[in-house]
């Protein structure tokens, strides 16, 4: 074991050690060529071609530290919004279980999720949505709404839609990518819109000092990761849905200034799966029952 | 003197002792003349006299081994009641054909391990003079036994059969399943729709999640529950850490010593059955959704006798309140005192004595009303403030107006009068049931239930007294920021969409958005 510490720390590291102890090693830094590659899915893909962009975060380039260790829920959150685990989240995305089935899906719409750093600490930015608005009043959701025609493409209407209800301009955001598709309702028998979560880096963020559009927006609040992550503040809610014998589960997060349930939940509980595979197990379940 | 020969001889023959005549045999052993007045009688049991004192009796709790929380206070009286609350009801009925709790109800007291039927345990029960009863929410579902104070332990030993060892033969789910249907036909029948109307805003409030699924049977369900779904549920729902014996007018050791021998360690009748399907409980949180239920039923010929009945259509429109754990739940028991409200016979306009918001602005002034009343639900994680008012169908556009605007006037100025009736009127009310035993039963068991503390009467009353007029108006401006729910029963053609109804709540006055109709 000292010795393969050792070795680690010189990055003389053979292959076949790392491939059956992936999960136990962390390697933040690109300053190394170091490549690990596993047959297992969980592996800590590292790139050694990773290039930083402007605002980076201190953790960059640190040399690996706390190999001994075993991975720690505490550094991953740390880490959480780096170039390392961006990568893997994209690669995580096209894995995750889709959850729209054979739906008729109509015009579409997009939310963004802001990633951000509240006073250094990874978060997520969560709006509540006014009083006045018809659909979902007083809510919480993510920035977004209804694609327009003027749009190119998904990802634009999101960070158009961030732009007006919270000002953050979109040349500030670094989109890493967008999630599945999600439906709105879990409604069978009516056209269900599809609803596509982008995820955006939008850096430190002070939420008093955003420009909120006060028709759309009645608050602005962060949660950060580790709140997010912390299994005393989820909870659940099963729905059955009547007539039909088909039941389903969300989740919940507690805690915060406001509950998160809902659409916007589904979407976080997705996100979480992408970003913290291993610290986070997703909540959602739908099943079919013979009788009821 | 030949009379007097034969009745001695009659009584010679049949072993009659010869009594002398005027006196009555009360004492069996001895002559009562003989013992002086200074002395006590000596086969009487010796008297209890209530004292005179300022002791308030406490409430004691003791958590068992196995989880069971028991509970009890010791209040004077020759009766006691003592009984079990489960943590298990409608809301928990989640991964089951919902209906459960309402068979479970219907159930209650029947054959046991070691009782044949209801019969005998009725009969036992009046060797202690004793009732049972059983009773279910939504969340909740209550067994308990008033008898004799002396008799806690037969008392504790029958709950724990009745509880923990039912048998559920196919011919009692029989007998349930007809009485079920003849109570949904009898409530469908009924002209006071009240518990159709508490089913529909709960659904329309908290869609298809805990507290929003049906507590009564739903009529396709009644065939489908058979002992294996009944098993099923109690077997994860009737655990010991799920449940809390409560006694009052019991003493805490013998009540506890009671609950160590009958039901600790005891073996419930479906364990070891064999594995059931559903393995997990359910511990959803409840997600209050808002929206709308709508039941179109044709009021107009409900009357069950000669007397025609007014045809009428009800609506009720809720909000989000809280739960009973938060520091808001006092002022939303306030402000639902405040706006009050009953039936229109009871107004009968001024001076009559009825002040509540609802009687003055609502029942008073609009003579087409014929009730508005102010319901508060609370639960452990959500709540419901709704208000229910009916009307003939005509004027049913007028009532939610008239509904929407009480609403929004909720959170504008208080008066000072109203609030301090109101806040009286609370506490008075708090501490006149709490002079019953049955009450005082329930709110132990249901506090330890879900709190494991109990608070009592006078830190209520205190928490009440601390009310003022800014905490009303703050968490009437927390309810109107939520999404509405509305019920409605009866003739609904005139009644508004769902958007118009929230367009209204949402405005500075209340008032609806006006619509263009060419037909009236």
């Amino acid at each position: 074991m000292k010795l393969w510490i050792s070795a680690l720390k010189n990055n003389h590291i053979p292959q076949r050690v790392l491939a059956s102890h992936a999960r136990t090693l962390c390697c933040y830094t690109s300053n190394h060529n170091t490549n690990f590659s596993s047959k297992s899915t969980r592996t800590r893909h590292v790139s050694n071609k990773s290039n930083f962009q402007g605002k980076q975060f201190l953790s960059a380039n640190k040399p690996c530290r706390e190999l001994s260790t075993s991975f720690s829920k505490e550094t991953a959150i740390q880490n959480i919004l780096l170039e390392e685990n961006k990568l893997r989240t994209l690669e995580m995305i096209p894995k995750m279980r889709s959850i729209v089935t054979n739906e008729k899906v109509s015009v579409g719409a997009a939310v963004l999720v802001p990633l951000c750093t509240v006073k250094g600490v990874p978060s997520v930015l969560f709006t509540l949505r006014s009083s006045r608005l018809r659909s979902h009043q007083g809510e919480v959701s993510f920035p977004g709404g209804m694609c327009d025609s003027t749009d190119r493409d998904i990802v634009h209407t999101a960070l158009r839609e961030t732009e007006e209800e919270l000002g953050i301009p979109s040349s500030s955001v670094d989109v890493w990518g967008s999630l599945k598709p999600i439906p709105d309702r879990l409604n069978l028998q009516r056209n269900t819109m599809t609803v596509v979560a982008v995820l955006g880096n939008v850096g430190e963020v002070d939420p008093a000092k955003l420009k909120l559009s006060p028709r759309e927006v009645a608050a602005v609040f962060p949660l950060s990761f580790s709140h997010l992550l912390d299994p005393a503040r989820q909870r659940y809610t099963t729905m059955k849905r009547r007539h039909d014998n088909y039941s389903y589960t969300m989740p919940v997060w507690l805690g915060g200034p406001h509950r998160v349930w809902g659409l916007t939940a589904i979407m976080l509980d997705q996100v979480l799966v992408a970003m913290a595979t291993d610290w986070y197990r997703t909540v959602l379940r739908s099943s079919w029952r013979q009788c009821r | 003197m030949a009379a007097r020969v034969i009745a001695a001889r009659c009584r010679n023959i049949y072993g009659l002792k010869k009594k002398p005549h005027g006196l009555r045999n009360f004492c069996s052993s001895g002559d009562p003349g003989s013992v002086p007045l200074s002395q006590p009688l000596p086969s009487l049991p010796v008297p209890q006299y209530a004292t005179v004192s300022n002791q308030t009796y406490d409430t004691k709790i003791t958590t068992l081994e196995n989880g069971l929380k028991v509970t009890s206070e010791n209040k004077f009286g020759q009766f006691c009641t003592v009984g079990v609350l489960v943590d298990s009801g409608s809301r928990h009925e989640v991964e089951f054909p919902s209906g459960i709790s309402h068979f479970l109800e219907k159930l209650a007291f029947n054959s046991t391990a070691r009782f044949g039927n209801r019969d005998d345990i009725l009969q036992q029960l009046e060797k202690y003079g004793g009732i049972c009863d059983c009773q279910s929410s939504r969340d909740t579902i209550m067994y308990a036994v008033s008898a004799d104070r002396k008799e806690v332990e037969p008392v504790v030993s029958l709950l724990s059969d009745v509880v923990l060892k039912p048998n559920i033969t196919e011919l009692e789910i029989e007998d349930t399943r007809r009485a079920i249907q003849f109570e949904l036909e009898d409530l469908n029948m009924r002209p006071d729709p009240e518990p159709l109307l508490t089913e529909l805003i709960h659904a329309a409030a908290f869609r298809d999640n805990t507290v929003g699924l049906p507590k009564l049977c739903p009529p396709d369900n009644i065939l489908q529950i058979d002992q294996t779904t009944l098993f099923n549920y109690l077997s994860l729902h009737y655990v010991p850490s799920r449940m809390v014996l409560a006694g009052v007018g019991v003493k805490h050791e013998a009540l506890v010593e009671a609950a160590n021998k009958y039901i600790v360690g005891h073996k419930a009748s479906w364990e070891g059955q064999g594995r059931y399907p559903v393995k997990m409980v359910d511990e959803s949180i409840a997600q209050y959704t808002g929206g709308m239920r709508q039941l179109e039923k044709d009021m107009s010929n409900i009357s069950l006798g000669p007397n025609k009945f007014p045809e009428l259509t009800h609506v009720v429109i809720g909000l989000e309140s809280c739960s009973y754990n938060e520091a808001d739940f006092i002022p939303f028991a306030v402000l639902n005192m405040m706006m009050g409200g009953g039936g229109s016979f009871s107004a009968g306009g001024p001076g009559k004595g009825m002040y509540t918001r609802l009687y003055l602005n609502v029942l008073n002034r609009y003579h087409w009303m014929y009730n508005a009343t102010a319901y508060h639900h609370s639960y452990e994680d959500t709540g419901l403030f709704c208000i229910h008012a009916s009307a003939h169908p005509t004027e049913v556009r007028e009532l939610v107006g008239v509904l929407v605007r009480e609403f929004v006037r909720m959170a504008g100025p208080v008066g000072g009068v109203e609030l301090s009736r109101a806040k009286t009127q609370l506490q008075s009310m708090l501490m006149m049931n709490l002079e019953a035993r049955p009450i005082v039963f329930e709110d132990i068991g249901r506090q330890v239930l879900n709190n494991n503390t109990r608070k009592t009467p006078q830190e209520f009353c205190d928490m009440i007294a601390a009310v003022t007029e800014e905490d009303i108006r703050r968490v009437a401006r927390r309810m109107l920021e939520t999404k509405p729910s509305v019920a409605a029963l009866g003739d609904l053609r005139q009644l508004h969409s769902y958007e118009d109804i929230q367009t209204g709540l949402a405005s500075r006055d209340g008032q609806m958005p006006r619509r263009f109709t060419l037909f009236r």
